[in-house]
């Protein structure tokens, strides 16, 4: 007999948060200067050498908050499209809603809206166009077979790249290396102010997803079986959608694009601890916000000069794995 | 507890460790001199080294290879991007940066973290001139910058006065990025280096670097072409629109030059000048050195 719920998420925590709380501790230790893990977290008290309080309180804090927002939103985004769609392949990057909300932060930044608060609706509403033309260009084609839809997703996000490139030429000089560097994927610049507003934003989406993970699970039986067990299938997936964009451009107006953490940790989590959405769900949070705070921490201190987007981590270790996982299903 | 509990829990214990450093770091702004300087640009380089300032400096971006001495500095990462873990670790007093140049990004952070920033204009002579001044003060220098300032005055003074006399100004078109021909155009820092050799700007006056079409260039016709060197290779002109109905082209007045010479706005400036003084008006200034 398997074992309860309640004590399969115990056993669950019991793994990831030791395993969360390491990465964070590596995320605070490793960088352009390492530090031990004793003076990390005397650091983090404010006590001890100030360079260190400073390295660790000011920049590598605020860093680490911002890959752990990160990491959970995109995570759990690719978990919550996978479910939606019940396509193992499916995640925001791929289906273009990172690109449309990548075009709708962008132009924002090159009509000089600037700050943060300007760029979060321009970037809710680019990734909700298009998710919205993914989903009615995937409805027209249905008959063609599940993998209508990531190709429309495909397509929608080259399209999206192109938009993006021609935005980019259109950008000041001066404004050129902070575009480009945004658009591969960067945690390395943020005001400690930008990680809170993410996490603000972040944060009740996620409680909202957690809040509908049964949901998720009765919409795997499909939607008709879903309905007829009583469950208002419309409403959920509604929901769902919506808080999923929200989270996931608002992550991508901050951190730019970055790619395949919503297929990655999904995927690898889904081996480990089963296709219970009750669960995967915290294990996406919990996980997603490890790696990608692992990755930012590689992407800090792997090269000799000056650091590396995260996001070029992220997709060197992302794209090998979706070749992977799309190999694993033809078979 | 359950899942939520803890995860809010947890990040509720980040966020308030996160907004409790706001001015832990701070570091005093005294009036005294800085002894630890860090420059995020090579020209900030060059100009401390000019202020007989060079031994304050702990760090600067790449290719800060001005003078020889500054190639043993530590690297902070390059203009565009410097990294603010390295600039820390080298506990700077101060930080000379660009308006045009250093993100705003890294200057809000340098704000936050309370590391006192002295920011350079140079769109102009006169800003970089005023910049110059503000750098000499910040770093306990205030004579050897107007020394400095006045030398260079001098300087491009002697050159102007002489293209002025020369009998015809040619058309001058200046490249600064490629392949595709971006321009310096004739509201640029480049564009009065021009109009003081003697040359009159090719390129449109608007936007500061107008971005040039073959075609255009083509309508332009420039009599002098002067580009950045961009590979360091002699032939820097090869992608360039080899025809002959550019006069430029069908006179050989392809020229490249140094761009560390050219856009570094510091104290090679008037030596920039005098460069593009000789290009212009060999018959005034002598040929161009090679």
């Amino acid at each position: 007999m398997r074992p309860s719920l309640s004590r399969r998420l115990a056993v669950l925590l019991a793994v990831l948060i030791p395993a969360l709380l390491l990465c964070c501790l590596a995320a605070l230790c490793l960088g352009s200067a390492t530090l031990g893990p004793a003076e990390v977290l005397r650091a983090l008290s404010g006590a001890g050498d100030p360079l260190a309080v400073a390295l660790v309180r000011s920049l590598r804090l605020p860093r680490l908050l911002l890959a752990l927002a990160a990491g959970a939103s995109l995570s759990v985004g690719g978990l919550v499209f996978q479910a939606l769609l019940r396509n193992p392949l499916a995640e925001p990057y791929i289906l273009g809603v990172s690109g449309g909300a990548a075009i709708g932060a962008i132009a924002a930044l090159v009509l000089g809206l600037g700050s943060l608060a300007l760029r979060l609706p321009a970037a809710f509403a680019g990734g909700l166009a298009t998710l919205g033309v993914v989903l009615a260009v995937g409805r027209t084609l249905r008959a063609s077979g599940r993998d209508t839809l990531l190709l429309a997703g495909v397509m929608v996000n080259a399209f999206c790249g192109a938009v993006i490139l021609f935005l980019v030429s259109l950008s000041p000089n001066h404004m050129l290396a902070s575009v480009v560097f945004w658009l591969m994927g960067d945690l390395g610049s943020h005001a400690p102010a930008d990680a809170l507003l993410l996490a603000a934003a972040v944060l009740p989406c996620l409680a909202v997803v957690l809040a509908l993970a049964h949901g998720m699970n009765v919409l795997q039986l499909g939607e008709e079986t879903a309905a007829t067990m009583g469950l208002p299938v419309g409403a959920v997936r509604t929901a769902l959608l919506w808080t999923t964009t929200v989270m996931v451009s608002a992550t991508v107006a901050v951190c730019g694009p970055l790619g395949f953490i919503g297929l990655v940790t999904p995927h690898a989590l889904r081996r480990v601890f089963g296709a219970d959405h009750r669960l995967l769900a915290p294990a996406c949070i919990l996980g997603g916000g490890a790696y990608l705070a692992l990755c930012d921490a590689l992407a800090r201190a792997l090269p000799a000069s000056g650091e590396l987007p995260v996001g070029v981590v992220t997709a060197m270790l992302g794209a090998p794995a979706f070749v992977v996982l799309l190999a694993g299903r033809r078979a | 507890m359950d899942l939520r509990q803890l995860a809010v829990l947890v990040l509720a214990l980040l966020l308030a460790a996160c907004s409790a450093d706001a001015g832990a770091s701070r570091t005093a702004a005294g009036a005294a001199a800085p002894h630890r300087v860090v420059c995020l640009a090579p020209s900030a380089v060059e100009l401390l080294f000019a202020l007989d300032a060079g031994d304050l400096v702990v760090g600067a971006t790449e290719h800060s290879d001005e003078p020889s001495a500054a190639r043993a500095l530590p690297s902070i990462g390059s203009y565009a991007r410097p990294d603010l873990e390295r600039l820390l670790t080298l506990r700077p007093e101060l930080c000379v940066a660009m308006r045009d140049g250093t993100p705003p990004q890294t200057l809000a952070r340098l704000a936050e973290l309370g590391i006192p920033v002295v920011i350079m204009t140079t769109g102009s002579l006169e800003e970089l001139f005023g910049s110059m001044l503000a750098v000499g003060r910040a770093v306990g220098r205030p004579a050897q910058a107007e020394a400095l300032v006045r030398d260079l005055r001098a300087r491009m003074e002697s050159v102007r006065a002489q293209a002025a006399r020369a009998p015809r100004r040619p058309r001058v078109l200046f490249q600064v990025n490629g392949p595709r021909i971006m321009a310096a155009g004739p509201h640029s820092l480049l564009g009065q280096l021009i109009a003081m050799a003697g040359g009159d700007n090719a390129a449109p006056a608007e936007p500061a670097y107008p971005q040039l079409s073959a075609e255009q260039v083509l309508a332009l016709a420039p009599e002098v072409v002067v580009a950045f060197d961009m590979l360091g290779q002699d032939k820097g002109m090869a992608g360039w629109p080899a025809d002959p109905r550019i006069p430029a082209v069908r006179d050989r007045r392809l020229y490249t030059v140094d761009p560390a010479l050219f856009s570094r706005p510091g104290p090679r400036l008037a030596a920039a000048l005098e460069t593009l003084a000789r290009i212009l008006h060999p018959e005034i200034f002598g040929a161009p050195r090679p």
